[in-house]
């Protein structure tokens, strides 16, 4: 059985990049456009993944990867178009983990 | 050298009428002389200099080089001491020469007049000339176009020009009082102390008030009497503007590189095999041109903002509303059951330019539309007392008050959400300014509410 990953990106055509480039790849993938369908479909199903953007409508990335991290150990990668250290200090200490 | 009484006195005449200070020594270095312009360069009455040994008027640091010229020297030789620290110059030295024989005194000491002590002697002769200078430092110093104040050792004010008054208040600055004082404003202080108790230079610093303001802040240091000079200005707008810029290019590139990198992805799943498989490929070529018509709305965008913001003269006309907003309206693309009416007697023109009101109400139909997702917008002209506004109020979700002062700025975009990139309302505000109107937002309970005013066709006509 293949992996199942989670894709949360609100632009249509990375998500789409992004989903067509892990299933060509063998991967099993779900896609969602914003920050309360990811809570919703990490708590509904069981994922061995979560690529998650930063930047998204409703509640935004870093939120979403706090609430998942209190209650999961769903692994999370973060995408995004952010560089900025202040931006990779937030989300290492939102995630607990070092990057 | 035997000198006649009447000698005596014509000699006594011209050491007191010499520009040059002129003291005589005993052996033991004592003055038994000093000439009035001895006693003024040594800041000192002409009693409290002779009977003192002249090393007392010395620095602690040149006092040795001092005794060993009175023990070297030899007839009709000289030396050369500082009379401060640092570096010597020609007006701060004392030149010791040993008188070549006869009785006391042993030495005859020269201090050089300071340059600037020139103008001093000058102006003594010439008392009205001192106090005509005197104004037009004192109307100089009061229009001075920046912040100055004195300070002394002991941190006090000694001087200070109205611009100062008015940047720190009166009550942070009053004469004989000490400067800043308090706890409040501790930065201000810090340098201040920097300046006038430890005599050293401040670089130019950047200094954040308690209400928010910017300062910029230079100084002059305290120098033997001389109190420490702070100079400084109200630079809060010019520091906004710079930070203004900063985001806007920030915000700029990253909404640039939302459609490019949309684009590049595309790009690379097409070449990695998505373009052998006709419906992936035509899927991944539509989200390349929906990115490429993005990129393309953006620079339109930042053209019309670039022309709004240039000054150039607007090609003021009149332009009828009725038709403008119908056209508008009809290319609007509202939210389902979001009514979207208008509200327009036929024959009410604005005085504008036609391509700018064009831009500036489509950003504010496009706001509206963007945000209401439910009710209604509505847009409405009126017209009077020689005004026009135009009304839009959307019955979407308002804007948080602590958003409102950035809204109009380019790129700025309250939250992550929506398809927009920030440039609308910022082309609307430009554009209006740009046409001498004015554009006013403000809360509609529920939604929101922009009114464009501009000069009516009326007025003119």
């Amino acid at each position: 059985m293949s992996a199942k990953i989670l894709v949360v990106e609100d632009e249509p055509a990375i998500a789409d990049a992004v989903g067509y480039a892990l299933s060509e790849a063998g991967y099993e993938v779900d896609t969602v456009g914003d920050g309360d369908d990811a809570i919703a479909a990490a708590r509904d199903t069981s994922y061995d993944l979560m690529i998650l953007d930063l930047l998204l409508p409703g509640t935004q990335g870093m939120d979403v990867c706090r609430t998942l991290r209190s209650e999961s150990d769903l692994p999370i990668v973060m995408l995004t178009a952010r560089e900025a250290e202040a931006d990779r200090v937030g989300v290492s200490r939102s995630a607990r983990m070092t990057m | 050298m035997t000198v006649t009484s009447t000698q005596g006195e014509l000699l006594r005449d011209l050491l007191d009428g010499s520009r040059d200070g002129i003291l005589a020594l005993d052996e033991n270095g004592v003055v038994i002389y000093a000439n009035d312009a001895a006693a003024k360069l040594l800041e000192r009455a002409k009693l409290q200099v002779i009977g003192k040994p002249f090393a007392v008027f010395l620095p602690l640091e040149r006092r040795r080089a001092f005794r060993r010229a009175l023990t070297i020297l030899d007839p009709g030789a000289s030396a050369s001491v500082g009379l401060r620290n640092g570096t010597d110059t020609e007006d701060s030295i004392a030149v010791i020469r040993r008188i070549e024989q006869g009785s006391p005194p042993r030495f005859a000491v020269r201090l050089a007049v300071p340059a600037d002590t020139e103008h001093v002697r000058a102006a003594d002769v010439e008392p009205p000339s001192r106090r005509a200078i005197s104004r037009e430092l004192d109307a100089f110093f009061l229009r001075f176009p920046r912040a100055v104040v004195g300070i002394d050792r002991t941190l006090k004010v000694v001087f200070a020009n109205p611009r100062a008054r008015n940047i720190l208040g009166r009550d942070l600055i009053r004469i004989g009082r000490p400067f800043v004082d308090g706890a409040a404003e501790g930065r201000l202080r810090a340098l201040a102390e920097r300046l006038a108790t430890i005599a050293a230079p401040v670089p130019a610093s950047l200094v954040e008030l308690r209400d928010g303001r910017r300062l910029r802040v230079t100084g002059v240091a305290a120098s033997g009497r001389e109190p420490a000079v702070m100079l400084f200005d109200d630079v809060t707008e010019e520091v906004r503007h710079e930070e203004v810029t900063r985001d806007f290019l920030r915000n700029a590139a990253h909404q640039l590189r939302t459609p490019l990198t949309g684009i590049a992805t595309a790009v690379q799943v097409l070449q990695s095999g998505a373009k052998d498989d006709a419906e992936d490929r035509d899927r991944f070529l539509s989200h390349i041109e929906r990115h490429t018509a993005r990129l393309s709305r953006i620079a339109r965008g930042l053209l019309v903002l670039a022309r709004a913001q240039s000054g150039e003269t607007v090609r003021v006309e009149f332009v009828e509303l009725e038709p403008l907003l119908r056209e508008l309206t009809s290319e609007a693309r509202p939210a389902e059951g979001v009514t979207l009416a208008v509200v327009c007697e036929p024959g009410i023109s604005a005085l504008s330019d036609r391509d700018l009101l064009h831009e500036a109400i489509a950003a504010l139909i496009d706001n509206a539309v963007e945000h209401t997702h439910e009710g209604r917008i509505d847009v409405a002209v009126a017209e009077a007392e020689g005004r026009v506004t135009v009304e839009v109020r959307d019955t979407g979700p308002g804007i948080l008050p602590e958003h409102r002062d950035r809204l109009f700025e380019p790129f700025y975009r309250p939250s992550a959400s929506g398809h927009g990139f920030g440039l609308g309302l910022a082309i609307a505000a430009q554009a209006i300014e740009a046409m001498h109107g004015q554009l006013a937002v403000e809360g509609a309970d529920p939604g929101t509410r922009f009114t464009i005013r501009l000069p009516s066709a009326r007025v003119i006509a």
